[in-house]
């Protein structure tokens, strides 16, 4: 069965004043109608920009290469009228919610309304009932005097349910959901993956969530994508790379990871941060981070390969993993930082 | 926002516009008075039959040898109570010598605000939705061409093209002298002699309000919530004018209450070279005049006329931006 999305070799470079910046470098991502696909990775990964690149949303100056497929038909090629179409009924996007995601001079009801409106016809009427309909199935309280209030009015939480109403109003097949809890407290975050996880079920649509986040993603997601500096190094089922992650950095991002059952305990970061994407990379990039790094990680770049069934890294000693590192008392996988569990 | 809140907040600034009014009304007396030359100018000049006696007798009359501050406060008290005086050279009361003047000056300025807004939206909107395309740069640097250029050498060059070279249109007065028009031939024969007047007004704002558009729609286009808008599938053009354009506006019409004034001012160039019956003619007549009554009046109407455009820009502004309330 041919993927609901089949992302094939994507790169995105832009020009930067540094020189070109390589945001996404040679990704490939596949989602299968009504899966839920997590796309994990630190600021910087190349995440978002691919969210937004499916989308056609990217700012003009990018140069994208590479193919982004969406049931069959490849999206960089396709009229960008046709493409724009596609979005509200086929691929919508829910955007982290800032104070300028919504356009403050319009009521939430009109600016859902008019998307319905755009893509199903009928009524003014009509389309407001919709829009209510749709604000009230996202949890917004007392809808019918709230659709003619205007995004200001609403808390961020409110805001972020209004995003998620706007983007599922003419039931896409494809949601892909750009950190939408990153900015809201636990509690409402919560209940946001709880909504997402009930209206998926409802309508069967498929989702894929980027995020810094792995804890968001476990109830979640099917499976997951880890991103580092443009590139995937780890993907397989939720579960499986939960279990047993076979890339240093997603170990790492395991690890900085307040758990329940570890109170008390110190979390660990990763040491250091992204590389400059503008300078070329010969071997691995997380290389300079990772203590598991040989010489040879520093010379090649390892390219994802499959170490079990649907499950790959981007590691060399991908293997060597599960068992953990050999003490070395000179370089230590993870150092511990003073960052107190919560 | 409830109406009672707009009301609320319209009264407060009227009252607040009290002492502003009064202090301009202050600054404008003083102001003529010290200009060179008097009312009696001419009759005090060598070559005139006119005897000190009489200019004596006359400067009594109009009350021109009190003190200041008593001529002040009689003038003042004079415009509380609806006298605004006489104007010195015809006599007439001076609001009814304004009032006369008043339509073609509005009519003027009204035509030229309306249309400069019209341009300016279309320009700019297409401008800056096609940044730095052909089109783009020729708007740009036309309106820098129109902002630079003065308005009494556009009208003259107007005037010589399309008056004297190509003799299109009339080149002065209201209506034609000649013809009798009556109903909707009158209509139009004053249209044609406004043609001219108008694009020599509008220039100005035209140039300036285009620059403003396209400027404020260029940063409305990078917000996130046009990209939210095209993320949902609406076509380019509802994205532009549906939720780009009410936001992109809010600014520009701030500016474009604002120009009323200004245009308002433009007009006493325009009239002149256009020779059309107006305030801004009647203020340079009055000016070489020494017409104090009547330079008064319109001066304190312009000064109110900027409070309101102030008040006005305001009050629209909370109207377009929901975000603004009155306090």
């Amino acid at each position: 069965m041919t993927p609901l999305l089949d992302i094939t070799d994507l790169s995105i470079r832009f020009r930067t004043d540094d020189g070109e910046l390589r945001a996404v470098d040679g990704v490939s991502l596949q989602v299968a109608e009504g899966e839920v696909l997590g796309v994990v990775g630190e600021s910087g990964s190349g995440k978002s920009v691919t969210a937004l690149t499916v989308m056609g949303l990217l700012a003009g100056d990018a140069a994208v290469t590479g193919q982004v497929r969406y049931r069959g038909a490849d999206l960089l090629t396709m009229d960008p009228t046709k493409r724009r179409a596609l979005c509200g009924p086929e691929l919508a996007m829910v955007y982290q919610d800032s104070m300028a995601v919504l356009n403050p001079t319009m009521t939430v009801g009109r600016q859902i309304a008019m998307v319905v409106r755009h893509h199903r016809g009928g009524t003014k009427k009509a389309a407001m009932e919709r829009a209510a309909e749709m604000l009230d199935l996202v949890g917004i309280p007392d809808v019918r005097a709230r659709v003619a209030d205007y995004p200001h009015q609403f808390s961020g939480g409110q805001r972020q349910r209004i995003l998620i109403a706007l983007a599922l109003c003419c039931e896409p097949r494809l949601l892909i959901a750009d950190e939408p809890t990153t900015a809201l407290d636990v509690t409402v975050q919560a209940q946001i993956v709880e909504l997402v996880r009930k209206l998926r079920s409802e309508l069967g649509m498929a989702v894929v969530w980027v995020t810094h986040d792995l804890g968001v993603l476990a109830g979640l997601a099917d499976s997951v994508a880890v991103m580092y500096a443009g590139r995937v190094v780890e993907r397989g089922p939720v579960d499986t790379i939960y279990a047993g992650p076979r890339h240093p950095y997603t170990e790492g991002l395991l690890r900085s990871l307040p758990r329940l059952d570890a109170a008390g305990e110190r979390l660990t970061a990763i040491p250091g941060g992204l590389p400059d994407l503008t300078q070329p990379i010969p071997g691995c990039a997380f290389s300079p981070r990772c203590g598991w790094s040989t010489e040879h990680c520093t010379e090649e770049r390892p390219d994802l390969h499959e170490i079990e069934t649907l499950h790959a890294s981007a590691c060399f000693r991908a293997a060597e993993l599960p068992a953990g590192l050999p003490a070395d008392p000179d370089e230590p996988a993870v150092r511990p930082v003073e960052v107190m569990h919560r | 926002m409830g109406h009672r809140a707009v009301t609320a907040y319209v009264i407060r600034r009227c009252l607040q516009a009290i002492p502003l009014l009064l202090g301009i009304s202050v600054i404008i007396f003083v102001l003529l008075q010290m200009t060179p030359g008097g009312p009696m100018a001419a009759g005090e000049g060598a070559a005139t039959q006119v005897s000190p006696e009489q200019i004596a007798r006359l400067r009594g009359r109009y009350g021109l040898d009190d003190p200041l501050v008593v001529q002040y406060f009689n003038w003042l008290g004079g415009v509380l109570t609806g006298d605004w005086g006489s104007s010195f050279d015809t006599g007439r009361p001076v609001l009814e010598a304004i009032g006369a003047r008043v339509p073609v000056t509005l009519q003027l300025t009204v035509v030229a605000l309306v249309l400069s807004v019209l341009i300016a939206v279309v320009v700019g909107v297409f401008a800056a939705s096609r940044q730095n395309s052909l089109v783009d740069h020729a708007a740009t640097g036309a309106s820098f061409i129109g902002l630079s250029t003065p308005s009494f050498w556009f009208g003259i060059m107007l005037l010589y093209v399309f008056s004297f070279q190509l003799r299109l249109l009339p080149s002065s007065g209201l209506t034609d002298l000649r013809a009798r028009h009556t109903g909707f031939a009158a209509v139009l024969d004053q249209a044609e002699h406004l043609i001219l007047p108008v694009a020599v007004l509008s220039l100005m704002s035209v140039a300036s309000l285009t620059r403003y558009v396209r400027s404020s729609m260029i940063d409305v286009l990078g917000q996130d919530y046009l990209r939210t808008a095209r993320g949902s599938g609406l076509p380019e053009r509802t994205v532009v004018l549906r939720h780009g354009l009410p936001n992109a506006a809010i600014p520009v019409v701030t500016v474009a209450v604002l120009a009323l004034p200004e245009l308002f001012l433009g007009a006493v160039i325009t009239e002149t070279i256009f020779g059309l019956p107006g305030m801004g003619r009647l203020f340079v007549e009055s000016a070489d005049l020494r017409d104090y009554p009547v330079l008064l009046g319109i001066l304190l109407i312009a000064a109110v006329l900027v409070v309101v455009s102030n008040l006005l820009a305001d009050v629209l502004y909370g109207r377009l931006d929901p975000r603004i309330t009155y306090v």
